[in-house]
């Protein structure tokens, strides 16, 4: 009777004492890492797997995602960063001007049991210590800078100089970028910056204009020029043309002339008649005989 | 067994076990753990594990996080060395190393805390004040004065907060730095006119740029066309002096003859519809009329 009852009881407790060592039994993810603890005191870091730890109260075990990157910011408020209104963070530049921030950071946990044991709230720790080197960076620069040429030293400083701050803290974070979003002016400036750009914008169209205005006058001048040449030189050619093609006439009918020169005289005189006299109208006057010269002319206008 | 003795018994063994129980410490890696017999500290636990002590009316354990915490104060006004306000806007990191000193004068994190913010902002306003604002706002300085001005901080207010308190001052930095309220307007006041100013810069240069390059342009097209006319005129005169030497040359060999012909052509081109000429009877044109030999009249 006794021994069947302590069958029983035995049984139940084999039974209790295997479901509780069963409990120990651990996965990790292939994306993480897990830092298991016993009493307290760190004992092992495992990788992906099946691992097994004692039960409660002995050991604890922390999963951590390490290669997940994951993102925190400066200047906007969810920790997502998906947040529609990124306002930015308020800074002030070297020359006393205010302008507005937003940062977007990128991390992963390079080595758990630090980011776990060593720092309360490493990831909200990334934003603050993120905004200091912002400001600290911020403050050493003209806004001009920081408006266009300086975003690529701003965003390196950020990132090196966090993560040398993080490093020294023991925060076991490792930052994979850090990148401006957006820098906005309070709205009282805001125009006048535009304003700015639009001068620098106008600026560079009037310089473009005259340009244009050149490349379109110069060619145009060439080309008159050339043309100009082109005509005068043309010019000349035609005026000794001229002259070559008039005496030669000449010079064939001075040839002429030479063998036989009062029959070319008259015969030139008398086609020259023959070509006028046609045209004009005509007086025959008989001097010797001194009479009035008749009208031989046949027009109705003037009788 | 009577039934008492069996209670009594039963009441043992739990006590027994809940003083075993209690007489077990876990001290996590995340803390310090201060055994106290009676209110008084006996032993720290500075590594993590398993600790044993007295159950627990006789001794028991606080406590103390030693993880690196992080706190903001509020943000507080200064004035530089040059009379300028500073709205500093800070962040301490900080360590607990000695938890008993701790416990005896702080014994809580808030306390910590506000004992903290007043040597951290008693410091910051003395370093701020012992410079002028361009030590910290400046466009030469890049950030090495600014930490520079921090580290001064840290420095002055580190050895105190160890020695009376037991905590560690790990870092104390410039989270932002703005201006008061009532200062804002008159720098965006300033920063507009700025602006306006460089926008007006830049319009008048492209305007005279503008006018430059259209004058440069201008005059050069002059150039090239006055050129061109002389050598355009250059050109004409050497045609018209080409020709009058042809001219010369063929006109030389009869001038007599010339006279005649071009007489003739002159004749041609004078005499049309509207001239009237009157001829004389004689006229060589009628000489063949009278009976007298052509050609021989005029000589």
């Amino acid at each position: 009777m006794i021994g069947r009852r302590l069958t029983w009881v035995l049984t139940a407790v084999v039974l209790a004492v295997a479901g509780c060592l069963a409990t120990g039994i651990f996965t990790v993810a292939a994306d993480e890492q897990a830092v298991v603890r016993r009493f307290g005191r760190v004992t092992a870091r495992v990788g992906p797997g099946i691992h097994y730890r004692l039960p409660w109260p002995v050991d604890r075990v922390d999963v951590l995602k390490t290669t997940t990157v994951m993102k925190t910011g400066v200047g906007f408020q969810l920790p997502d960063g998906e947040a529609a209104s990124v306002s930015g963070m308020e800074l002030l530049t070297g020359d006393t001007n205010i302008i507005s921030i937003a940062v977007a950071i990128q991390f992963v946990i390079a080595n758990p049991a630090a980011y776990l044991f060593e720092v309360e709230a490493p990831a909200a720790l990334i934003g603050r210590v993120a905004e200091s080197v912002l400001t600290e960076t911020v403050i050493g620069m003209p806004v001009d800078e920081v408006l266009t040429t300086g975003r690529p030293a701003i965003q390196e400083r950020v990132k090196a100089g966090t993560q040398a701050i993080l490093d020294r803290y023991m925060s076991g974070i490792q930052l994979t970028s850090a990148s401006i979003m957006t820098i906005t002016l309070d709205s009282a400036v805001a125009h006048a910056f535009q304003d700015v750009a639009s001068a620098g914008a106008d600026r560079e169209n009037k310089i473009n204009e005259a340009r244009t205005y050149a490349n379109n006058v110069l060619p145009k001048a060439r080309g008159e020029a050339q043309s100009m040449v082109l005509a005068a030189q043309s010019y000349r050619e035609q005026r000794v043309a001229e002259a070559v093609g008039n005496t030669s006439r000449f010079l064939e009918l001075l040839a002429e002339y030479r063998k036989a020169p009062d029959i070319t005289r008259s015969r030139l005189y008398l086609e020259a008649m023959e070509k006028i006299l046609p045209k004009v109208k005509k007086y025959v006057v008989d001097t010797e005989q001194g009479r009035q010269p008749v009208n031989l002319r046949l027009n109705p206008a003037r009788p | 067994m009577t039934p008492l003795r069996r209670t009594l018994l039963l009441i043992a063994v739990a006590l027994a076990g809940l003083a075993g129980w209690s007489s077990l410490v876990v001290i996590d890696a995340t803390e310090f753990g201060v055994f106290t017999r009676f209110g008084r500290v006996v032993r720290v636990a500075t590594a993590p594990g398993l600790w044993l002590k007295w159950p627990a009316p006789f001794e028991r354990v606080v406590r103390v996080d030693r993880r690196l915490l992080t706190f903001m104060p509020a943000p507080a006004e200064y004035l530089s060395e040059d009379r300028k306000n500073l709205v500093v806007h800070s962040l301490v990191t900080w360590r607990t190393t000695d938890p008993v000193r701790y416990l005896a004068t702080v014994a809580g994190r808030r306390v910590a805390q506000e004992r903290l913010t007043d040597v951290v902002l008693a410091a910051v306003g003395n370093v701020i004040g012992s410079h002028p604002s361009s030590a910290v706002v400046s466009v030469d300085g890049r950030t090495s004065r600014v930490a520079d001005v921090m580290r001064r901080i840290l420095n002055e207010a580190r050895p105190r907060i160890l020695a009376d308190y037991g905590i560690d001052l790990v870092d104390v930095r410039l989270r932002q730095l703005t201006l008061p309220e009532q200062n804002r307007a008159n720098v965006f006041g300033r920063m507009q006119a700025e602006r306006g100013k460089m926008a007006m810069k830049y319009r008048s240069e492209g305007e005279r740029e503008f006018k430059k390059l259209v004058a440069a342009a201008d005059r050069q097209k002059t150039r090239i066309l006055a050129e061109a006319y002389r050598e355009a005129e250059r050109l004409k005169a050497e045609g018209d002096a080409q020709a009058m030497q042809v001219y010369a040359d063929a006109f030389g060999r009869g001038p007599q003859f010339y006279k005649f012909t071009r007489t003739l052509n002159a004749y041609e081109k004078m005499l049309d519809g509207n001239t009237t000429i009157f001829l004389p009877a004689d006229a060589e044109i009628f000489r063949i009329l009278d009976g007298r030999p052509a050609g021989a009249g005029r000589r």
